[in-house]
């Protein structure tokens, strides 16, 4: 199962390649959003098993406690279904700092702050794919987001015994704001089959080159 | 687009959420039945004008701000009902049944483009979950219920051992941390089996029974009382120091023994042996202190009863 799901180099830096430029726009859109300079880290790309996913996890997020959004994204019609998960994660930011980011005046309470996390993400979120969607020339459907967790472990993201996976592709990218302390991760998780369509479209791609 | 279905606008009208389209300057475009019924504004009144102008009351910078990110990255934004109970405060549906001020709802706000793909105009979805949302108060309340229903002691309503030691194991890492100080008392009525002899268990629940009154009524809310066992009762009482913890002692040693308790038109005499301690060493840990405070409460048996014993006085010296 692994073997046919590892990138031949080709692939892996077409892949690379998409994911700068789709970043390389989402930063310009975000800067223009939150009117202050958006810098994202490159993409660092690798494969994840579910059985090591914890540990990956926590080598990939060092921070302690962290608070979490989840959102699925799906494209249309086709055959298998393209899917997978963005999660958003904030470690040292505080609630002042991303109400400020996106003007948010109103007094903060425990449910404003949870606000904030999900429209935040949204953002975030939808900045990112829609780069990455127009590179790979897909139309990509989103969920709503939903908090996994505030001040929580990181081993707490992914509930590793109910895994419906065995191989995840994992693309992570930090996101830091200019004059602000504000930084945030966001991983791009997809499962198995999604990567074996992706190879797919990476190949149809490379063929047009 | 030759073969559009003719009836695609009754469509918008039939289905069970509020559909509404605004464009970049809040001009409303299409109000679906669902907006006019909970609203009062029918499409015919509504279609043309500025949506803060017919809804003065909704929050407009927020709502500026989403429809200004969904224009700049095309993006769809939601809202969900957990953080945001509503968007426009509509009934709910339950004039009958009740229980709720207004319909809960989950909006999503959808960009629509035009040919050229930018965003024309801006579709936004309202769901009603106000069923939902009462099932999930249920939840939490009977949640909250249980918590509480599992900390307390039945007879005495003051926190079960369970419950308290958890909050004193807490409380002493805590005052670990950051060297703080916690004092501990634990007392013991006096003669309890001779008073359950004579009374009958009712009467001996009595005193049990006011006598957590009585401690409730003379320490601070931020002192934590518990019933430890039987008849044996434990406080600790955060940033307090063992002269202060002394002088409550006594004053809980009066509070006792001072007033009989009224059982069936009978007085029933009590006292109770007390010991304390404080957390005032290198060391601290949670089991040595109840351990001291019992050994304290021992002595205060052992030397006659009705009396309160310092650990500190009773301590070999190092």
């Amino acid at each position: 199962m692994s073997n046919n799901l590892n990138f031949t180099e080709d692939q892996g830096e077409y892949l690379q390649e998409i994911c700068n430029v789709g970043m390389g726009q989402a930063g310009e859109s975000l800067s223009v959003l939150f009117e202050q300079y958006v810098t994202l880290s490159v993409p660092s790309i690798e494969m994840i098993t579910a059985a090591n996913a914890t540990e990956s996890l926590r080598r990939l997020i060092p921070a302690e406690k962290i608070s979490a959004v989840r959102q699925g994204f799906y494209t249309h019609v086709t055959d298998p279904n393209f899917c997978g998960e963005s999660i958003t994660i904030f470690s040292g930011t505080s609630f002042e700092e991303l109400a400020q980011l996106i003007d948010f005046e109103e007094e903060l309470t425990l449910e404003l702050e949870q606000e904030l996390l999900l429209e935040i993400s949204n953002i975030i979120n939808g900045a990112c794919l829609s780069g990455i969607a127009e590179q790979l020339s897909e139309r990509f459907f989103h969920t709503p987001p939903s908090i996994i967790g505030q001040y929580i472990a990181v081993e707490n993201l992914l509930q590793t015994d109910q895994l419906q996976w065995d191989h995840a592709l994992s693309i992570k990218i930090k996101y830091s704001v200019e004059k602000q302390s504000f930084e945030c991760d966001f991983l791009l998780l997809m499962p198995d089959f999604a990567v074996k369509y992706l190879q797919n479209v990476l190949n149809k791609l490379l063929d047009e080159l | 687009m030759t073969n559009k279905f003719p009836y695609a606008d009754d469509v918008v009208d039939c289905i069970d959420n509020g559909v509404f389209v605004i464009d970049k300057s809040f001009k409303i475009h299409l109000w679906n039945d669902f907006m006019s019924i909970h609203s009062r504004f029918s499409a015919e009144q509504i279609i043309g004008l500025n949506l803060f102008e017919c809804f003065p009351e909704l929050p407009k910078k927020w709502f500026e701000r989403k429809v200004k990110s969904i224009y700049l990255l095309k993006n769809q934004s939601y809202t969900s009902w957990e953080q945001r109970p509503y968007i426009f405060k509509f009934s709910h549906g339950r004039s009958v049944t009740g229980g709720v001020e207004h319909m809960y709802q989950n909006c999503c706000f959808t960009p629509i483009f035009d040919l050229d793909n930018n965003v024309e105009c801006v579709c936004v979805t309202i769901k009603n979950v106000t069923d939902l949302a009462i099932k999930a108060k249920q939840l939490k309340d009977a949640v909250t219920q249980l918590e509480y229903i599992s900390s307390i002691d039945g007879l005495t309503q003051i926190f079960n051992r369970t419950h308290w030691e958890q909050r004193f194991k807490t409380e002493v890492e805590r005052v670990k941390r950051y060297k703080n100080k916690v004092s501990l008392i634990m007392f013991d009525m006096d003669n309890f089996k001779k008073i359950n002899d004579k009374y009958g268990h009712l009467g001996g629940d009595e005193v049990l029974r006011k006598t957590a009154e009585r401690c409730v009524n003379l320490f601070r809310s931020v002192d934590v009382i518990g019933r430890y066992g039987g008849e044996e009762f434990c406080v600790f009482l955060p940033e307090t120091n063992i002269e202060n913890t002394r002088n409550v002692a006594e004053k809980l040693r009066h509070a006792i023994a001072d007033t009989p308790v009224h059982y069936e038109s009978k007085e029933i005499f009590i006292s109770a042996s007390i010991g304390f301690t404080c957390s005032n060493k290198e060391k601290n840990n949670y089991e040595a202190l109840l351990k001291e405070a019992d050994e304290a409460l021992y002595t205060a048996k052992k030397n006659g009863r009705n009396q309160c014993v310092n650990f500190l006085d009773i301590a070999p010296e190092d």
